[in-house]
């Protein structure tokens, strides 16, 4: 599935990400500073003279918190071995009566309550990666979350997120404040680091009405630390900015609506506020969303009925939302691991290995499920439990980066992986 | 009208700020040098000596401190054991965790029931005791329109609170600790051994998501220690089982042929060892990429980080030597953070041979070889400069002034490693008193919102769930959730790591849902608060040039109210893009006290200490 290569990039990852870097001051003097010591402000102030505003690509990435079950999301209704190992929470292979799978390509189906986003499969803009998943053990949520959104598993030094790092060795002369977002109140580790990044939902509050605000911007103008003036004049800035969107007052294009029944909520509100922004044309380029409840240990699919429609009809709205401008942006779903192949005790799965990342967007070479099938017989899953893990997710975040960001050097945020485009699943047209 | 009170300076252009940023990191010049040279005032001195020893002053710490003299408070504070600290231990006695020892932390783990049981105990006598304590300070809820608007803003806090947002559970356990901790620093007269316990906590970085290994090591490794030797500290740290299972020490053995050989030659297995060893090659299986069996991760952090620093003077081979020597030192369950894993010397994994450590041969003997060499790296001079270096930092100035260093190194060095020596070295320094150096640190999120806290004479109910978990998840956002950095290197001690968009709004936020007493069962003393900004030379506006701003905050007030109709999201997420909710808090603002608290708490003076 590897296709036309237009850049190959491979070069050894022995530097780590935050080594000095050029920055190039708006006088025209160069100086090279060790880009941590440097605050987010002055870093945008001397990249961007003035903020060009226009159309760019946009990458949205979706973390599914909890371990999301990939074999009952993309099922392997054509592997016997799937229904001995789930006889009861197994989805029945296609079928014209009840619930069962939605037919993909005659081995895999869509879980029934996912049939909003079949449309998109059979568009062509929407792909899957089976049985991905990280070289790592480990069976926690929070060091998994953790080693997924370092993409350097099993290393507790590093610090940044991988999106981050991206931002840091990718420096736009015109980026803008809203160039790396995450819609919830905690900067999520992906986009942790010293390259700066905005958490939407953090900014909150209602208490900081634009009275109050004059009232500190007054007092944080005069101050002489550097690092609080320059940054609250930022923040200042990115509010007026926010405000003038008006979000009350967003109308969805093409007819569809965010809070249809089913799909209202959290997830729903962000996803229609990613689009507000990128139609904005405020410079979104990574936008970062969390979905949790995907720790199924017990009454698998009756959760999943819920949880599923609202997952993909918010996708399937999103995708209607943006038409044409889906060309130019892409969403990527991850979870920390999936679960194991045999059902438990309460027709629930526990914690597992591997399971399936979702690409959309019109860039995606879609209507296909990628990766090698492990299978899942007893004697070929991980230690005798879960799905194997036959793609890593690093492969599949460094092809999203290398052809859709078309990143320079995506080598070097992966530092303890040796990048090689042929382990690239060829998902993203480049 | 505002800005007649703020006598506002021209905002200087966005290059001249550059200018001067890109100067001082290029040429080492800082502005601060030449404004360094006239010394504080007596009144500024004691300032300075409240927000360093410190998480700055409670109303009347000033005219304490005034009274007794400088010197004198500083040696107090040195010697915690000798102050009276009632206040504070009453406040954290509703806690379970408060006391209890490792085996008590650890039964709290083990039998599900008994758990369950003791938590629903807990929180009914937690209830009870809160009730009580209700009754007797009914005045602070007397109007039935306060009420009511605490209630509505409690149950937006509420669930705000328990949205999922770190994407992991905060265990009962790991929740006391914080809570515990916070108390402590907002209402202990023990000041310094509170900021000691949070400069060893980073220092001796543990994660263990887990309920009584943290608050054991928390509680009774670090704290005990925190103004004592390094020497024991140190060796508390290394054979406690959360430092041994954070760092893999557990997972490190001699190679699997010789612990197979000593097997066969009939060697006594310690209880779980064999299948200690089969999960230690089964997780490291193609993972980690060092010499088989054994992992370095402990052997490297405990000189990088823990003792002589990054730059202290070992190699790779003192790395491996050292991981060699604490082979061995593991944990009695293969259950990461089970309650039957205490430390345990296992010399079935341990391996063999002299080991050469920065040049002195370490005799094969089995744990005292680890022993050994704790007791060297304790002592050693680049462990004195690199600890002496972290205290300065946070005592003085993110850029530690290298005479002082070497001044407090020495003092480390002539003690044999008394913390209080050190302390007093630099406490007693003329840099300490340098005006280059006063109100030249950016709070961190822990320091600026205990200080707050402090500031306005906070009365803190710390019932179940509440104004606790609140105040967890503002440092949360603030990007300091505490006993949660993942990294071994703890949380980082310079502004730059701490200032962003995202944190700043908060801080403000913060300020203002303070203030206006909108946290629920936190009751504050806006008088007090107000006198002390006049004491603490607060640039905050005079009633009269509050009159206009009055007018602004009456005008919140209704748009506020306006806005409340509309919202009909019933969504508790703070969400900026929803620009107003329902809230309380313009009328509140309406009193010049509380307004002025607002604008003082928020702004930037108060963001350093």
């Amino acid at each position: 599935m590897i296709g036309s290569r237009k850049k190959v990039h491979l070069e050894p990852n022995t530097n780590k990400p935050m080594n000095s870097r050029r920055i190039f001051l708006r006088d025209g003097g160069i100086a090279v500073l060790g880009l941590s010591l440097v605050p987010g402000f002055v870093y945008r102030a001397a990249m961007a003279a003035k903020p060009k505003l226009g159309k760019k690509k946009t990458l949205i990435t979706i973390f599914q918190r909890g371990g999301a079950d990939g074999l009952n999301l993309v099922v392997p209704f054509g592997d016997k071995d799937y229904y001995s190992l789930r006889p009861s929470i197994g989805i029945r292979a296609p079928s014209k009566e009840g619930r069962s799978a939605i037919d993909l390509d005659g081995y895999f189906g869509l879980h029934p309550s996912m049939e909003s986003l079949l449309p998109i499969y059979k568009a062509g803009d929407f792909a899957i990666i089976h049985a991905t998943g990280s070289p790592h053990p480990t069976r926690s949520h929070f060091e998994a979350q953790d080693y997924m959104e370092s993409a350097v598993p099993g290393d507790k030094t590093i610090h940044d997120g991988w999106l981050n790092r991206y931002l840091i060795n990718n420096p736009d002369p015109d980026a803008t404040t809203f160039r790396g977002v995450s819609m919830g109140p905690v900067l999520p580790r992906s986009l942790s680091g010293s390259a700066p990044a905005l958490a939407l939902g953090n900014m909150t509050s209602s208490e900081l009405t634009s009275d109050t605000r004059e009232m500190y911007k007054t007092l944080y103008d005069e101050e002489s630390d550097a690092l609080l003036s320059g940054t609250s004049h930022e923040l200042f800035e990115a509010m007026d900015q926010l405000k003038e969107l008006n979000p009350r007052g967003y109308k969805p294009a093409n007819g569809v609506n965010y809070q249809m029944q089913g799909q209202n909520g959290e997830f729903a509100r962000n996803m229609s506020q990613v689009a507000q922004l990128i139609k904005a044309d405020l410079g979104l380029e990574l936008a970062f969303v969390d979905i949790g409840g995907w720790d199924t240990h017990s009454n698998q699919e009756s959760r999943f009925e819920q949880l599923l429609t609202r997952f993909s009809g918010t996708l399937a709205t999103f995708y209607e939302d943006l038409g044409d401008r889906m060309e130019d942006v892409l969403i990527l779903t991850m979870s920390e691991f999936g679960r194991t192949a045999r059902e438990n005790g309460n027709a629930g799965t526990d914690h597992g290995k591997a399971t399936v990342m979702f690409l959309i967007g019109g860039s995606v070479q879609g209507g296909a499920v990628y990766g090698e099938w492990p299978g899942v017989a007893p004697d070929v899953l991980n230690e005798n439990r879960d799905l194997a893990m036959t793609t890593d997710f690093r492969d599949v975040f460094a092809e999203v980066l290398d052809n859709f960001l078309d990143c320079e050097n995506p080598g070097v945020v992966f530092p303890d992986l040796t990048l090689d485009p042929a382990r690239y699943k060829g998902v993203i047209a480049s | 009208m505002i800005r007649e009170f703020c006598r506002l300076r021209r905002l200087p252009g966005f290059s001249s700020i550059l200018f001067t940023l890109t100067a001082t990191v290029l040429l080492g010049i800082s502005p601060a040098d030449v404004a360094a040279q006239s010394q504080l005032t007596e009144s500024e001195q004691i300032i300075h000596v409240l927000n360093r020893l410190a998480y700055g002053p409670r109303p009347g710490d000033f005219e304490r401190v005034q009274a007794m003299g400088i010197p004198a408070y500083i040696e107090e504070q040195l010697s915690p054991e000798t102050i009276p600290d009632a206040v504070a231990d009453e406040i954290i006695a509703d806690f379970w965790i408060v006391g209890k020892n490792f085996s008590e932390l650890a039964d709290y783990d083990r039998p599900p029931v008994a758990r369950a049981e003791r938590q629903r105990q807990n929180v009914r006598e937690k209830a009870q005791r809160a009730d009580r304590r209700r009754a007797g300070a009914s005045s602070r809820y007397e109007a039935d329109e306060s009420n009511r608007l605490l209630a509505a803003r409690r149950s937006v806090l509420n669930s705000q609170i328990s949205a999922e947002v770190t994407g992991f559970d905060r265990a009962p356990g790991d929740g006391q600790l914080v809570d515990v901790r916070l108390l402590r620093a907002v209402y202990s007269e023990r000041q310094l051994l509170e900021v000691m316990v949070d400069f060893w906590v980073n220092h001796f970085n543990i994660l263990v998501g887990d309920l009584f290994l943290g608050t054991d090591f928390s509680q009774n490794v670090i704290r005990p220690n925190a103004l004592g030797n390094f020497e024991d500290l140190l060796i508390a740290t290394a054979t406690h089982p959360a430092m041994m299972y954070y760092l893999d020490n557990w997972l490190s053995s001699a190679p699997e042929a010789v612990v197979k050989d000593r097997l066969a030659a009939g060697h006594e297995v310690y209880p779980g060892s064999s299948e200690r060893r089969a999960l230690a090659m089964r997780t490291r299986q193609g993972y980690f990429d060092q010499a088989k069996n054994l992992n370095e991760n402990y052997g490297r952090e405990l000189m990088e980080l823990h003792t002589l620093g990054v730059n202290g003077g070992y190699t790779q081979e003192d790395v491996i030597q050292v991981a060699k020597s604490f082979t061995g030192w593991t944990v009695s369950s293969i259950e990461p953070g089970s309650p039957d894993g205490h430390f345990v010397f296992d010399p079935l994994i341990h391996a063999g041979g002299d080991k050469v450590v920065l040049g002195e041969t370490i005799s094969s003997g089995g744990m005292d070889e680890g022993m050994q060499i704790l007791k060297m790296l304790a002592h050693h001079p680049s462990t004195a400069h690199h600890i002496s270096t972290k205290l300065v930092r946070r005592f003085v100035s993110d850029d530690p002034p290298a005479e002082l260093v070497d001044a407090a190194s020495r003092a480390f060095n002539e003690s044999g490693g008394d913390i209080r020596e050190v302390l007093r070295a630099i406490f007693s320094s003329p840099e300490f008193y340098s005006r280059q150096y006063y109100l030249g640190k950016v709070k961190k999120p822990i320091e600026l919102v205990v200080s707050a806290l402090r500031t306005v004479g906070a009365e803190i109910e710390p019932g179940y769930g509440g104004p606790m978990a609140y105040l967890g998840q503002t440092l949360t956002q603030m990007g300091e959730p505490l006993y949660r950095h993942q990294a071994p290197d703890g949380f980082p001690d310079v502004a730059s790591a701490w200032i962003s968009t995202n944190t700043l709004f908060k801080r403000m936020d913060f300020a203002i849902v303070l203030s206006t007493g909108n946290i629920p069962d936190i009751t504050v003393d806006i008088d007090a608060a107000h006198a002390l900004f006049r004491q603490l030379e607060f640039p905050i506006p005079t009633p009269d040039q509050l009159l206009g701003v009055q007018s602004i905050a009456q005008q919140m007030s209704e748009n506020m109210m306006l806005n409340e109709s509309e919202d009909d999201s019933g969504s508790a997420q703070n969400n900026m893009m929803q620009e107003s909710k329902p809230s309380s808090i313009g009328q509140e603002i309406a009193d010049p006290n509380v307004l002025a608290t607002v604008i003082a708490l928020g702004s930037p003076r108060f963001q350093k200490r």
